[in-house]
């Protein structure tokens, strides 16, 4: 290894930099987990509907688009879901918190 | 019975073309009877990288569509005993032949050759599937970066799917220097995300642009680590147990004194 690649490694690190072959290879990673895992966008889109249905059969859920995704968690993929609820079925729910006053049963 | 090998890669200029060429003429040297296939209809390129395109008269094609013998079309490589190339048409499509037509093509060279290469367009359409059909081993080209790695992958499990069971990979254009630095992925960050067999590591060399220049493939007479990497490797795929070294990256200094004293 040359010297000046030794200055360039140390000058990096010195400054909290990550190699850019690093990042290379995260992205990689997280790139070949989708593509392995071949998740049609119609499949994620049907997915997503009935999701979404099935939280309506027990929850109130917000209008606003919910997010459904794979991540990678580690080794391994995750399906994210990120479904705003507004309140529960027969009751209203004030951020997650206790049911309000008004129609509690 | 020879074998049938495809040169393919998925992500186009990584250097398939030059792998095949290589390869193809560094097995001829070794006294293999070798023809290297065009398979990219439209976009031929092989005879140019090799220096042959003045001697291309049928094609492929002219071949598929029984305008002339095979024998007519195979284009003998005069600087090494036992090197041919087929050419593909130019002013064609890919479209235009259908993968049954191209195995039979390539399985009349079966008894002919010891080892036929079929060098594959970029892609993973039609040309692609006409280049694979008829191989049954493989050799995927990859670079150290992100796209080309993808489209490998990608690649591979087609390949598998395919029933070319286990592909083995080239990776191309590697600068140890930029690895030294952590600007390249290495050797073993790629192995770890590919996970097939690697045939071999050939070294970015500024040769290969004068070898492409001079249509002469650089296993001719280069010795450069490019030139090198390639005859090892040719020696690799008919079965020779040569390891694949660790390069060393050249600095300034060793560079300056390279040039001082002539060596490469």
């Amino acid at each position: 290894m040359a010297l000046g690649d030794v200055v360039t490694r140390v000058v990096r690190w010195l400054n909290g930099e990550v190699a850019s072959k690093d990042t290379a290879k995260s992205r990689l990673q997280l790139i070949l987990i989708q593509d392995r895992a071949s998740v049609d966008p119609q499949i994620l889109e049907a997915l997503r509907v009935d999701l979404i249905d099935l939280m309506r059969k027990y929850f109130n859920v917000s209008d606003e688009e919910p997010d459904v995704n794979f991540q990678r968690e580690g080794d391994s993929m995750a399906l994210v879901a990120n479904i705003p609820i507004t309140s529960i079925k027969g009751r209203n729910v004030d951020a997650f918190g206790a049911p309000s006053d008004a129609e509690a049963s | 019975m020879g074998r049938r090998i495809v040169v393919t890669s998925g992500k186009g200029g990584v250097g398939k073309t030059t792998t095949a060429a290589n390869l193809g003429a560094a097995l001829a040297v070794n006294g293999k009877k070798i023809v290297i296939v065009d398979a990219d209809i439209g976009l031929r390129n092989l005879d140019v990288v090799m220096g042959l395109e003045s001697r291309v008269v049928f094609t492929s094609m002219d071949v598929i569509e029984g305008k002339c013998e095979l024998n007519k079309a195979i284009i003998r490589d005069k600087r090494a005993e036992g090197l041919h190339i087929l050419a593909a048409a130019q002013s064609r499509n890919k479209s235009d032949v259908r993968p049954e037509q191209m195995q039979k093509l390539i399985r009349q060279m079966d008894d002919d050759f010891d080892i036929t290469i079929i060098d594959c367009p970029a892609g993973i359409e039609q040309g692609f599937e006409n280049a694979v059909v008829a191989a049954e081993e493989a050799v995927v080209v990859v670079t150290p970066e992100v796209s080309s790695i993808r489209d490998a992958d990608r690649v591979i499990g087609l390949l598998q799917a395919k029933g070319i069971s286990e592909p083995q990979y080239i990776l191309n254009r590697m600068s140890q220097r930029l690895v030294d630095r952590g600007d390249m992925l290495g050797r073993e960050d790629v192995q770890e995300i590919l996970a097939i067999p690697l045939l071999g590591v050939i070294p970015e060399d500024s040769d290969i642009v004068a070898s492409s220049n001079s249509g002469k493939p650089l296993v001719f007479d280069g010795s450069g680590p490019a030139a090198e990497a390639f005859k090892r490797v040719a020696r690799r795929m008919t079965g020779d147990d040569i390891p694949i070294p660790e390069f060393r990256s050249e600095g300034r200094w060793s560079r300056l004194w390279g040039k001082l004293v002539g060596a490469n």
